[in-house]
Order: structure tokens, then sequence, then C-alpha cells
């Protein structure tokens, strides 16, 4: 019994603590007429916090940015990022709060909790920016109230092929082989890939599954080894893309790979090392240090201090979301579907270089079209050029 | 057929690494009869340890390794003291929870310490490839698997003709008699958590050194389940040859499904439905001790 | 003679009930009073956790029955459960109404459990265990791959629960049915136990050599277990797919199995107060952490982030913590409390 009362009498005081603590949040509700909550859900932990969590500072360093200028339309962002650690059930209850304490946009980011959340988000009017660019959620008749700031998938591959056909120059046909995660992030480029490849000439000569967390590429390289490919699609993220490339190095296969946004970053250079030379990177942003004129907005916001692509596409994201509250608000009280419409009406916003401009339309959600290039060379990221395909509707949500 | 040859030879490359890992679950179960769902948290543990003493504190590797070594031995201590053994006598249900929960805790003290970022291990092996039979092969793996040799090696005469190895075999059979002969239970059950954590530790140094270190290391050790089963949970020479046969089975049954199903990544699964397929068959696993029931 | 020293019986049926003594009865009956009439004091996110905990109480208390009372680990629940929330989603999308969607996602769950029961027909304890793991991945395999039945990697959309056309679209309707179904599953899981089949599957738990001497057939029991269970899982299966109607394959993985795990060994092996018990204590604790996170972050600021962070790792140690000093779960602690204010002042 006395244990009993001794545990309780510790609980209590805990909670007093913890009451006398949380007195502080109150004074935020004060100001709460003259700011705007937006929510985050990133993944700080779990399988993709590698990546989630220098996206989240770019998006918080976004925010602060904007926040440092003045806020938005007079208004200061009241951005809470939440960790959902890539848990669907967790990323809903962190939305269901959101929801409550009537957010007006929410910057999200992994596919499952994305698509997870797609029909309540349009249900509930809340526009959701992700990370997770997958082509159907562009397309806003399935996915009404999503956005995000990068070119999708389907079309980074699109523009990857594209310039490389442009560039061949030998007679006969290029060859191009597909390499990709058995995962819904894997799989789902996959079939446009095909289908332009078909379009523009290529000749198909292997595909083959390599997991996410795979320590061993080389049963799916050897077949490929002798169709001498000419590109090499690596569709995972950068632990299986250092994978593949040491054991294509290791087994003498020489062949362009070219990667997505989350198969090369400045870790992949350290994983793969040298075996990383050469490589092609699709990406939505500028590399930190680039010398455009809107990294000076970066490394104001960092410090000076070097950050991964992920943090300039996260600020991006902010960025954009910022420019759809500002028109927003001049048409009035900010609320859900006044940011949607406003985002709609988005034609070439710049980012003064630090991705390629941005656009929305009623009926399309597409971004851009155009596709920043880089190559790793001598161990670092060098821009090589930015591909822009055609808003072609075909290829909407595809 | 010489592409399922080569597949052949990558499994068995392969497999030397699950062997490593799987001979660290075997001892485990050998002495104390504790099935360790944590053993691919160990293994990561050990990892990050030697990282951060080789890149962080800048110690020679030689020397940062046996200092992990002797970490992990420290840990391996510590986790037998305070999570095991008050589960003694508990429901085997129970002990796998634990282990499960430690699995957990372990992920996450990893992450509080080092962070979510990917790591990169300084070269230790050569990263020049060794040819065998056609197919080249990282040095890497050709260590892993004379590690796996070794340490086979060492243990099956550890356990047939040393005291120490007779008494933790005659612990796992019958604890009671164990002590009646005057054998230290605690010590025994101390010992093998030990072996286990240095084995883990061996094998996730060489796991470091292939692609780098992050937090989610330890799912290798869902993926040797099917070998420690396969090769009998009690059985050193069945982990040792199971790790193997599980590699080459992934390649082949990956191959396989793709020429004849056109089935994409099935390697991750075959070992699994392998390992079903064989248990109807032997429920004990291949080299495993029957259990024989008495009414 | 209905005294106040203690229950009387004067015949079996009145001894094999449920809620013997008038004072549960009553309890019982306020609680849930107090439980209906929720919906009209609590917020929206407040309700939602209420409805993730009736969820999650159905799927506890299905694998309580098959790990707690027949003694089979099993370490594929998760996969059930998903075999159910695509099953009853398809369902939905085929035009059937939601009640009968509901019952052919438990049938085809039940279906898969007792096809992956048959391994238990040779195998014991922990191989059985890793059998289920199988089963558990193979699902998981087959749910990303299977597109035309599952959508492979996009998912299946699905519309919120109709009855007869009344549509429980918001969380306060959803709490209603799911209350119904919840205590609907409660019921039955508790009369199996009270019938000669519960006490067939105790009797495997405790000694299947003896229980086949007696008469019990092992192999159908078992499987009968396994049917049971994964049918209810199905049902908890098909009430997710609704509720948060979107089913992919990544949501039924290996943590949801090793969820529902801990909250059975958290709430008790065995018993259905416990399963509920873990239940709402396992899905509490993300609320519990946050709320200690904020609270603590008054005092150590920058410590709630790394708590939230660390999740996982929580979990872990609340479940290691509960199994060493615990270990029969808050079943077991609530009993002990219930004896002691039964019996103040005296100590038994």
């Amino acid at each position: 019994m006395k244990r009993m009362l001794t545990w309780m009498a510790l609980a209590l005081m805990v909670l007093a603590m913890g009451g006398c603590g949380g007195e502080k949040k109150d004074d935020k509700a004060a100001g709460a007429a003259k700011e705007i909550k937006v929510g985050g859900i990133i993944d700080l932990s779990g399988p993709t916090s590698s990546v989630g969590a220098p996206y989240a500072e770019g998006v918080k360093a976004g925010a602060a940015y904007l926040n440092s200028k003045g806020g938005v339309a007079g208004m200061t962002i009241n951005l809470d990022v939440q960790d959902d650690a890539y848990n669907v059930q967790q990323g809903l209850s962190i939305y269901k709060k959101f929801a409550q304490d009537k957010v007006v946009a929410i910057q999200g980011f992994g596919t499952a909790v994305t698509e997870a959340l797609t029909r309540t988000a349009a249900k509930d009017e809340i526009p959701y920016f992700s990370a997770s660019y997958s082509a159907h959620l562009t397309d806003p008749k399935t996915a009404p109230y999503n956005f995000f700031t990068s070119a999708d998938y389907s079309t980074q591959i699109r523009a990857a092929l594209k310039y490389f056909k442009d560039n061949w120059k030998e007679q006969r046909k290029p060859r191009l082989a597909l390499l990709y995660p058995d995962h819904p992030y894997g799989l789902a480029p996959i079939p446009a890939a095909k289908e332009y490849a078909a379009e523009l000439g290529f000749e198909l000569v292997g595909e083959a599954t390599v997991d996410l967390k795979a320590i061993d590429a080389t049963t799916q390289l050897l077949p490929l080894k002798d169709k001498k490919p000419d590109f090499v699609w690596t569709g995972g993220t950068t632990p299986s893309t250092a994978v593949i490339l040491k054991d294509a190095k290791k087994i003498g296969l020489k062949a362009t790979f070219f990667t997505n946004i989350w198969g090369t970053d400045e870790n992949l250079i350290k994983m793969a090392g040298e075996a990383s030379e050469g490589v092609v990177s699709l990406q939505a942003a500028a590399v930190y240090g680039q010398d455009v004129p809107g990294m000076k907005m970066i490394l104001e916001a960092s410090k000076n201090q070097p950050q991964m692509t992920h943090y300039v596409r996260g600020f991006v994201s902010m960025l954009v979301m910022g420019e759809g509250i500002r028109l927003a608000a001049a048409k009035g009280p900010v609320t859900g579907p006044g940011i949607k419409a406003a985002l709609e009406t988005l034609k070439d916003y710049d980012t003064q270089g630090l991705a390629p401009s941005v656009s929305y339309l009623p009926d399309d959600h597409r971004p851009s079209m155009a596709v920043f290039l880089y190559k790793v060379t001598g161990g670092k990221l060098a821009f090589l050029a930015q591909e822009t395909l055609e808003r072609k509707a075909q290829w909407l949500g595809k | 057929m010489e592409y399922y040859l080569q597949l052949f030879i990558n499994g068995l490359v392969v497999g030397g690494i699950y062997s490593l890992v799987a001979l660290g679950f075997v001892v485990i179960y050998k002495a104390t009869k504790v099935v360790n769902f944590a053993q691919g948290e160990m293994v990561m543990v050990g990892a990050y340890v030697c990282f951060g003493l080789t890149v962080q504190l800048s110690i020679p590797f030689v020397w940062a390794f046996l200092m992990t070594l002797g970490f992990s031995v420290l840990l391996g201590l510590a986790v037998e003291r305070m999570a095991l053994r008050p589960l003694i006598g508990e429901a085997h249900i129970c002990v796998i929870m634990v282990t499960i929960g430690l699995s957990s805790v372990l992920k996450s003290l990893v992450q509080l310490v080092w962070g979510t970022q990917i790591k990169v291990y300084p070269e230790v092996l050569p990263s020049t490839p060794v040819v065998v039979a056609g197919l080249p092969v990282a040095p890497v793996y050709i260590a892993a698997f004379a590690l796996s040799g070794l340490l086979f090696a060492v243990f099956t005469l550890f356990f047939k003709y040393s005291r120490m190895g007779i008494a933790m075999r005659a612990t796992a059979h019958d604890q009671q008699a164990a002590q009646s002969m005057g054998i230290g239970i605690r010590g025994i059950f101390a010992l093998s958590w030990c072996i286990a954590s240095v084995v883990s530790t061996v094998g996730g140094v060489i796991l470091g050194n292939i692609n780098g270190i992050n937090s989610h290391l330890g799912v290798l050790g869902l993926k040797v389940f099917p070998a420690v089963i396969l090769g009998g949970l009690d059985s050193l020479l069945g982990a040792a040859l199971g790790g193997l046969i599980i590699g080459v089975l992934e390649n082949i049954c990956d191959g396989l499904a793709k020429d004849l199903f056109g089935l994409g990544g099935f390697r991750e699964v075959a070992a699994f439905v392998v390992l079903v397929a064989i248990l109807m068959v032997r429920p004990y696993g291949l080299f495993g001790t029957e259990e024989i029931e008495r009414v | 003679m209905r005294g106040h020293c203690g229950l009387f019986f004067e015949s079996y049926r009145a001894e094999a009930a449920v809620f013997p003594s008038r004072f549960q009865r009553v309890s019982l009956g306020l609680f849930a009073a107090a439980l209906l009439l929720c919906p009209l004091a609590l917020s929206g996110y407040a309700m939602s956790v209420l409805n993730l905990i009736l969820i999650a109480v159905i799927g506890a208390v299905s694998l309580n029955l098959l790990t707690g009372v027949c003694g089979q680990i099993s370490l594929g629940h998760g996969a059930f459960i998903g075999v159910g929330a695509y099953a009853a989603a398809q369902a939905s999308l085929h035009g059937a109404p939601f009640l009968a969607a509901l019952l052919l996602g438990g049938l085809a769950a039940a279906l898969a459990g007792m096809v992956f029961g048959v391994p238990s027909l040779r195998l014991k304890g922990i191989y059985l265990a890793i059998a289920t793991l199988a089963a558990q991945l193979i699902l998981e395999y087959v749910f990303l791959h299977w597109e035309s039945v599952t959508g492979g990697s996009r998912g299946l959309l699905v519309n919120a629960p109709r009855i007869f056309g009344y549509a429980f679209d918001s969380e306060h309707k959803q709490f209603y049915l799911l209350f119904a179904i919840t205590s609907l599953c409660l019921l039955c899981v508790t009369n199996v136990l009270r019938s000669r089949h519960g006490r067939a599957f105790v009797s495997i738990r405790d000694f299947y050599l003896s229980a086949e001497i007696a008469g019990v057939n092992l192999f159908a029991t078992k499987l009968a277990a396994f049917g049971l269970s994964s049918f209810l899982a199905g049902v908890a299966g098909g009430l997710w797919a609704h509720y948060t109607m979107f089913v992919s394959a990544e949501q039924f993985n290996i943590g949801l199995s090793v969820s529902y795990l801990a909250m059975i060994i958290i709430g008790g092996l065995g018993s259905v107060t416990g399963s509920v018990m873990g239940a709402a204590f396992m899905t509490l604790l993300p609320e519990f952490l946050n709320a200690g996170s904020s609270a603590l972050s008054g005092v150590l600021p920058g410590i709630g982030g790394q708590i939230v962070a660390l999740r996982e790792g929580v979990f872990g140690l609340v479940l290691v913590l509960f199994l060493i000093f615990e270990p029969e779960g808050l079943a077991n602690r609530w009993r002990l409390i219930k004896a002691y204010w039964k019996l103040y002042p005296f100590a038994h």
C-alpha cells in the first residue's frame, strides 16, 4: 500500500511540474489571430529518417525565413512538425489532431501516409504538400488537395530518357535496363518508363528487382552485364543504389547509371566512393552552394552549414506553400480551399533558381515539367542540364 | 547453366554473412533455450560502436575492434542480467517478447546516440575483387566466409571438448540436473550471451564494411531466422550450413521465379516459403535434435 | 440466500454466467452508459483515439484467443488483419453492403488463417512461431504483387461504411458502429471461452498430450483456433479499412503483429479483460508520450522532440519493464487491486 501511495505521489508531482511547464504554450494562443497554422507530418525517425530529417529541417528553415521577412501577408507561419516514423496509424492520428486544431495546410513527406490521407485531406479541404512524388497525386480528379514541388517520378524518368536520347550520337538503338525495388515507390514509374522508352526508340534489354535493404546485387547485375546496357535506371534509395554501383564496378558492368531524387544525394558519394563517378541524378532543387540567386536564402537560413539536397527541396516546398497562402490572403481569410484555389492560379512561380519554376492548374497539379540533371564528377554533384518536357495531357497522373 | 552456377557461388558468399549471425543465435539457444529476436540489433550495435571508436575517436582500427569486442562482452552481460534473468521459468512467449522489446530499445539507443544519418565505414579490406570460378567476389565476403568457418570450428571444438562447453550443453539439456552437478547456471547464461554478443559484433563490423551502417541494419536478424530454423535451433553445423543454404536458395529461387513465373522480388520470401515446406517434412530442422515426447 | 458475504450459486447455469454478481452487472451497465455518452462530450480527436482503441480491442482479443488461450504463438496476426481488410474493401467496392463485406473479410481471413495453421499439425512452440512469421512475410508479398485484387502498390480506396443508406462518416457516428461490433466480438469470445471448445483450447495450451488422451482432436481444435482467431482479425481488418478509407500493403507489416502481441502480453495472456486493457494501453501510449514530452519540455527543453522520435524505444522499454515486473499483465494487476479493496482492511 505504501509503495502504491509513493508511486501515486510521484506521478502527481511530475504532472504538477508539467502543469507549470506547460503554461508557456498558452501565450501562443493569444497571438492566434495573426498567425497561420501549418502542420508538418514528416519522418524524423523510422526507415526514411535519413532523408526525412534534412527535409524537415529545410521546411522549418523555409518557414523561419518567411517569418523573418515579415511573415506572409503580415501573418506569421506557425509550423508544427510532428514525427510519423513512416507509420500510417501514427500519421493518421497526427493528422486528426491537426484537423482539430484547424490547420490550413500540411507539409507531409512519405508515400504511405500521403496516400492514406489523400481522401481525408480532400474531404477536410486541407492542402497537403508531400515529398512523395508519385504521378497519380498530380491528378486533381483523384487527389484534389495534393501538391508537391518537384516533378513527379514518371516525369523525372521521362526527362532523363529524353536527355539521353537527344545526346545519343550512335546509329544503333541505345540499350536500357531497369533496376528497381519491389515496393510501391519503386514500381510506380516503371510503366511510364517502358512506354516512353519504346516511344523514343530505346531497346529494353533487361530489368530486375533490387530490394531497398539489399546488401548485394551481384546476381541481378550478372545477366545484365552480358546484355551490355548503355543506360541503367536504379530506382531505389541511396543505400541500395550504393550497393548496385559497387557491385557493378566489381563485375565490370560499365554503363551510365541514372537515379531519381532519392537515389542520389551527398550520402551516395560517401557510401559508393569511386563507384559513384559518372552517375546521373535527377533532382528538383539546386545543390547546396550552387551559384543561383536563391542560394543566398539557403546560406542565410542554414548559417553556411552545408546541407543536403533534401534540405533545399524542403525549403522550396515551404516557399511555394507560402506563396499560395499569400495569394489566398489577398482574396480574404486564409482557408484550406482558398489556398488550393490560389495555388491553382500559380504560374511560373520563380524560386530564384533553387528549383524549376512551379505552376499548377485546376485540372493539373504537376508543378513543373522541367527536371535538373546532375552528374557526379570528382566526388561532387555537378549541374549537367535542365530538361523540360511538354506538358502532355495524356501523361497526367501516369 | 553458368548463370545458375554463378548464382550458387554468390549465394554461398552472401550466405557466409548469414552463417555468422546465425552462429550467435544458436550459441544462445544451445545454452539457454532462448530465441533471441534481438540478434540483428546486437549486430548493429557492434557495428556502430566500432564505427564510433574508429571514425569519431580516431582510434586505429585494430585497437578499436578489440575495444568493441570488450564492449560487446559488457553488453551481453548487461542484457542477460537485466532482461533475461528475471524471466527464467516464464513461458516461451514472454521471453520472445522480451527480446523483441530489447531490439526496439537497442535501435532507439543507437538512434539517440548516433542520429539517423547513414554512416560510412573506413575501408579496412582492399576493394579489388577476387575471381572465384568466373565470378568476381569482394574480399569482404571472403573474409566473412573465412571468419564464419573459423568461428564454427572454434565453437564446435569448444562445445565438444572443453569443460565450459560441456557445462553449457548440460545446462541447455536439463537445468536442474546441471545445477545439482555443481554447474553455476548464472555464469553459464552470462557466458553464452557474451559469446553471442561478440560473434554479432564481428558480423556487424563485416556488414558495416559492405554498405555503411544505418539504424536499420537489424533487419538482417529477421532474414537469418530461416537459416537458423532450417539448420535446427541447437545445431552449430546446422547454423553454418543453414546460412549458406539460405544464401544459395534465395538467389536460385529468385532466378527461377523470374524465368518461370515472371515474379519479381521473390528472393525476399523464397527463404520462408522453402522453410515452411521443409519444416512440414522435418519439424526440427535439418540437423536439430528431435524432441521425443514421452507420456 | 443472497447475502453480502460472497457469491453463492444454486445452479450450474448461474455459475456459468458471465457477470455473476449484481454489482458487476451494475458497474458494467454504468461503464457502457458512460461510453455511449462520450461522443457528446469529447472532441473529434479524442473520439478518433477511442475508435482506434475499439478496433485494436477486436484484434487483440482475437490474438489472445489463439496465443493466450490456445497457446499457439502467432507472429502473423498483422497479415491476417490485412487479408480481412483487403477482402472487405474489395467486397465493398463491388457493391456488397457493409455488414456483408465485413463478414466476407472475416471469412477470407479465416481461410488464410486455417491454411497457415496447417503447419501446427507438425510444429510446436518456436518452430510454429517462425512458420507464422513466414505466413506474415508471404502474405505481405502477396499484398504487394496480386495487383488485380489488392491494387498492388497503389492500394485501395474505400468509402465510409453505410448501413441501409445511413453513412457513418464522422468520428462520432463511427464510434457507435465500432462500439456495437466490438461488444459483439467480446461477447463472442467470452462465450467461446465458456464453452467446451474454449476448454479444449485451454487444455491444448496446458497439457496437449493429456488433452489428446482425453479425446480432444488436436489438429482440428488447433485449426479451429486459427480459424476463429483469424475470422475476428479479418473483422478488425474490415473495420480498419472502412475507418481509414485506404488500404495499402505497407500498413500490415511485422510491426503490426508485434504491437498486437505486445498488447496481449501487457494486458494479460488468456483473459478478455486483459485484451481490452492491453489494447487501450498500447493505443494510448503515443498520447501519453506526447503529453509527457510537452510536459517535460517545460522543465527540460529539447527533450520533447527526442522522446517522440524514440517512440519505438519507449514501446520496447515499456514491454520489457512489464515483462520483468508484471509478467501476467494489467489484468492481473487489476484483479489484485480489486481483491485489495474487496478485503480491506484485511490482508487476505
